[in-house]
């Protein structure tokens, strides 16, 4: 066939080629079946279920994760919109410094942050140790409950808002700000007026993207003790005598929930495109702060302390604290080896999974690569702890049950959406004529892909791998319920260290955690900080 | 006699090493349009942007109506200025619908706003526009309110930074003139921008032309046009070539095309730069000519053609269509006894 009307057509209306479509069709029905079989038990069960989705403590989880679900983006916007302000538009010093210094607490785990919460805290921790004792204070203000889950969450996820606040902050176009102040508008009131509207897409979409991870967290949660659905359906699970029919129940909430968040998610995103305009010329200038400076640095000096020093210092005290003790390195190899061997082979079957998917959605349309689409977007939803239990469900009496196997396809349901998105791209960045000129001197469909399509969309598949790779190795829920006995990851070291409040022990592995997974991700976000695409960022929760 | 919309004086801004505005002084007329022309980079911007308010000079002063607006110690900020901005890229408030876009410099008293509103809306005619969001409006449309929204608190004076660029060339000439017409309409003060000499001819009750930060010339779109005060201004308003040229006695000039009448005065034997025209001449095949066609342009209704002469100097020449000649043709001058050149100084070597 000749297509002499390339540049404008992106999808062919070509018939996918039939061995990339049985792979295709094979991956999305093994992802869809156990979600597929959990709700068909849940409902299965009929009234019971129905009586435990409508009982009063079903109620009280979800006032319980609305108010984190609600509290952790506002939260996250008083510290992020100052933060992008200061580092956007004013002449603040080492502006750079702080809003790298702000974007790195995203390589931070919940549970790691909530451990240092803990650790520092708590009736067993630091500051009762070495402040409060010496000095007669009985009672620190409890870090248990709803405040320990809600600045553990926000600490780690509101550089989601963080980065979309910045660069629309410094996209904007800076004429319509001064039109505002030439119609006789001053800073403050062009700021009310004008930039926050403008900003409102970047909010609403940062925020949203906060709550659903708030509303998916379990690390947290789980260590502080606050029972929202994640930690509920955990508890469940492990209580004899009919808690995993609630905790199917319950998943079912979760997951409805989930999706509802990621439907108003991508509503914000349509809208988008209206409030950008095409083409922003020169930076808005600089406001000089004057002595608003020192008020302004010592917020960002805090904000840097609470979540990247504070950590930083615990873990070191605990860390050598436990060298002290005869806590050794030697005590961690197994694990650290698990999380690298787990996370290895994920990325290597997410990326095989992932490039049919990829090439599917990117280049044909049709029924089959609209429903691709779709269902990979809806898998951004999925709480680790339901597809936990959807397997779960899905094995148990056969021989796959807690294996290898098992946890990683596990992995694969959670983080295919995340690679397909990175692979997507680069294939959509591919101009099809390069295609169809290879077609058009003799090469197979086949051979294109092989020798045009797949070498030019490289980095994407690289940087899609990279992700899955470090969103693996700090992956908590999945690999508590999944993972082949005796299996202990770095993640499920820390939680069960610090949910025993052996502190010292989990200072090590939580270090080592941190080491292994910041170093690449600081080049993961250098590269996308470049390309500006802070979508990707967005969704490497 | 009208009364002064903008005064500038001695007004100067660097930016770093660069000067962007070199000590520029000018003065418009209330109800008169000032078109500000230059090539990219002269600055003309940020003049603008300095009237504004948006740019803090580093001398100078700026006046607006009667008052100082920047002095030795004195500035006030753009929102305090009375001064109304349309855009080049029209930067209209995307979250807000035309309406209230419109309103958005307008006292919170909503009768009154609403009846300015209403008033402006019916000045762009776009009265049945008035709740379309920005997004929903075609280039020129935007055009209009980004003009309504300047124009409606009634500023003292209207800067205008280019505001057709954006738009297509058919379009740019239909909303030229529908701009024009409503700025005289509502006898508006303005400050227009923008690097298209026939658009600063058409907008502009007086042209002033800047290069590299400095105001050189500003005139009546006429006076500048036939009688440039330097080489650049001739050059770029209009198309001219320049030829070697000797003063003959107070009326001719001697050139290597001839003697031409000029205008001016200038000492005998003084060494000039003769503007010439394309349609100063007429050009005749002839074996004795000392001019040769080195390219033939068609421009439609005319060919313009490029002329060696001897001297290695190159001028250009529009003829009418019919008047055909291959490229190596020797061809002689007839000059137009109506036009006097004009005469610069020779220029220096620096």
């Amino acid at each position: 066939m000749i297509s002499l009307n390339t540049s404008s057509v992106r999808k062919k209306i070509d018939r996918v080629p039939l061995p990339i479509w049985l792979l295709g069709f094979l991956i999305i029905t093994a992802i869809s079946l156990p979600i597929v079989y959990l709700i068909v038990r849940a409902l299965g069960a009929g009234v019971e279920t129905w009586d435990i989705i409508f009982r009063y403590r079903t109620l009280i989880t979800f006032g319980r994760t609305m108010a984190l679900v609600i509290a952790a983006p506002l939260l996250s916007l008083a510290i992020a919109l100052p933060l992008a302000f200061l580092t956007t538009r004013t002449d603040l010093p080492f502006r750079n410094v702080w809003s790298i210094l702000g974007t790195l607490p995203l390589v931070i785990p919940s549970y790691i942050y909530a451990y240092v919460l803990i650790s520092a805290f708590s009736p067993r921790g630091i500051f009762h140790e070495f402040l409060a004792s010496p000095l007669g204070i009985e009672s620190l203000p409890q870090i248990y409950g709803f405040p320990g889950a809600l600045l553990s969450v926000t600490a780690v996820s509101y550089p989601y808002l963080l980065l979309p606040l910045q660069s629309s902050l410094k996209g904007m176009d800076r004429s319509v700000e001064e039109a505002s102040r030439s119609l006789g508008r001053g800073h403050i009131t062009t700021f009310r007026k004008v930039t926050l509207p403008l900003l409102r897409p970047a909010i609403a979409s940062g925020g949203l993207l906060i709550g659903l991870y708030s509303l998916r967290d379990f690390g947290a949660v789980s260590l502080m003790r606050y029972e929202t659905f994640t930690w509920t359906i955990y508890n469940q699970y492990f209580t004899p005598f009919g808690g995993r029919m609630i905790a199917a129940a319950l998943s079912l909430i979760l997951l409805i929930f989930a999706l509802f968040i990621l439907y108003l998610e991508s509503r914000t995103r349509d809208k988008t495109r209206y409030y950008s305009s095409a083409e922003s010329n020169s930076e808005p200038d600089l406001i000089e702060l004057g002595r608003w400076r020192w008020p302004a640095l010592i917020f960002c000096a805090l904000v840097v302390i609470i979540f990247l020093i504070l950590p930083m210092v615990v873990l070191g005290f605990w860390g050598l604290r436990g060298m002290f003790d005869g806590v050794s390195l030697k005590m961690f190899w197994d694990p650290a080896f698990n999380s690298l061997q787990a996370s290895f082979l994920t990325a290597l079957v997410v990326v095989l999974a992932a490039v049919p998917i990829g090439i599917i959605t990117a280049r044909f349309s049709g029924k089959m690569s609209q429903i691709m689409e779709k269902f990979t977007y809806l898998g951004f939803a999925l709480p680790g702890i339901v597809i936990a239990l959807a397997l779960v469900f899905f094995s148990v009496g056969t021989p796959l049950y807690q294996t290898m196997f098992i946890l990683i396809f596990g992995y694969m349901i959670l983080f295919l959406p995340l690679a397909l998105g990175s692979i997507r791209t680069s294939i959509l960045q591919i101009n099809p004529a390069v295609e169809e000129a290879s077609r058009s001197l003799g090469k197979s469909p086949g051979q294109t892909l092989k020798e045009v399509t797949l070498p030019l969309s490289k980095n994407g598949i690289l940087a899609g791998a990279a992700l899955v790779f470090l969103v693996t190795m700090k992956e908590l829920q999945a690999t508590l319920i999944l993972s082949p006995r005796n299996f202990e990851t770095l993640a499920t070291s820390i939680w069960h260290a610090t949910s025993e409040a052996f502190f010292a022990r989990a200072a090590i592995p939580a270090l080592l955690l941190i080491f292994l997974s910041s170093v690449p991700m600081m080049v993961l976000l250098i590269f996308w900080h470049r390309r500006g695409n802070h979508e990707r960022i967005s969704g490497s929760l | 006699m009208k009364g002064s919309a903008v005064r500038c004086e001695g007004l100067t801004k660097k930016f770093g090493e660069t000067t962007a505005v070199n000590d520029v002084s000018f003065e418009l007329k209330e109800g008169e349009i000032l078109a500000l022309v230059g090539p990219s980079g002269c600055g003309k911007t940020t003049l603008l942007r300095l009237i504004a308010g948006f740019e803090y000079p580093d001398k100078g002063l700026v006046e607006i109506g009667e008052q100082k607006i920047v002095d030795e110690g004195r500035y006030i900020p753009p929102e305090k200025r009375d001064v109304g901005i349309v855009f080049q890229d029209y930067a209209l408030f995307p979250h807000l619908s035309v309406a209230e876009n419109i309103s958005y410099g307008l006292s919170s008293d909503s009768i009154q706003s609403k009846k300015r509103c209403a008033e402006m809306l019916t000045l762009i005619d776009m009265e049945d526009h008035a709740s379309k969001m920005p997004h929903e409006l075609s280039g020129g449309e935007q055009q209009r309110v980004a003009l309504a929204r300047a124009m409606a608190p009634d500023p003292e004076i209207l800067l205008m930074d280019e505001p057709f660029s954006n738009l297509d060339a058919e379009l740019r000439m239909r909303i030229r003139s529908e701009v024009k017409n409503i700025l005289k309409r509502t006898d508006a003060s303005v400050i227009f921008v923008t690097h298209d000499q026939d658009e600063a001819l058409f907008m502009g009750d007086r042209v002033g032309v800047m290069k590299e930060a400095e105001l050189i010339q500003i005139e009546e779109p006429t006076e500048i046009f036939h009688f440039p005060d330097h080489p650049f201004v001739a050059d770029f308003i209009g198309t001219a070539d320049f030829i070697y040229g000797k003063i003959k006695d107070e009326t001719t000039v001697k050139t290597e095309i001839g003697g031409l009448a000029y205008h001016g005065t200038f000492p005998s034997e003084y060494t000039v730069d003769v503007m010439i025209r394309p349609d100063f001449l007429d050009i005749e095949p002839s074996q004795e000519g000392k001019g040769k066609i080195k390219d033939r342009i068609f421009k439609g209704m005319h060919y313009l053609y490029e002329i060696l002469l001897p001297s290695g100097s190159k001028i250009r020449t529009l003829q009418h269509h019919t008047e055909r000649y291959e490229i190596g043709t020797k061809v002689t001058f007839n000059l137009n006894p109506e036009h006097k050149v004009i005469c610069f100084p020779k220029r220096h070597k620096k």
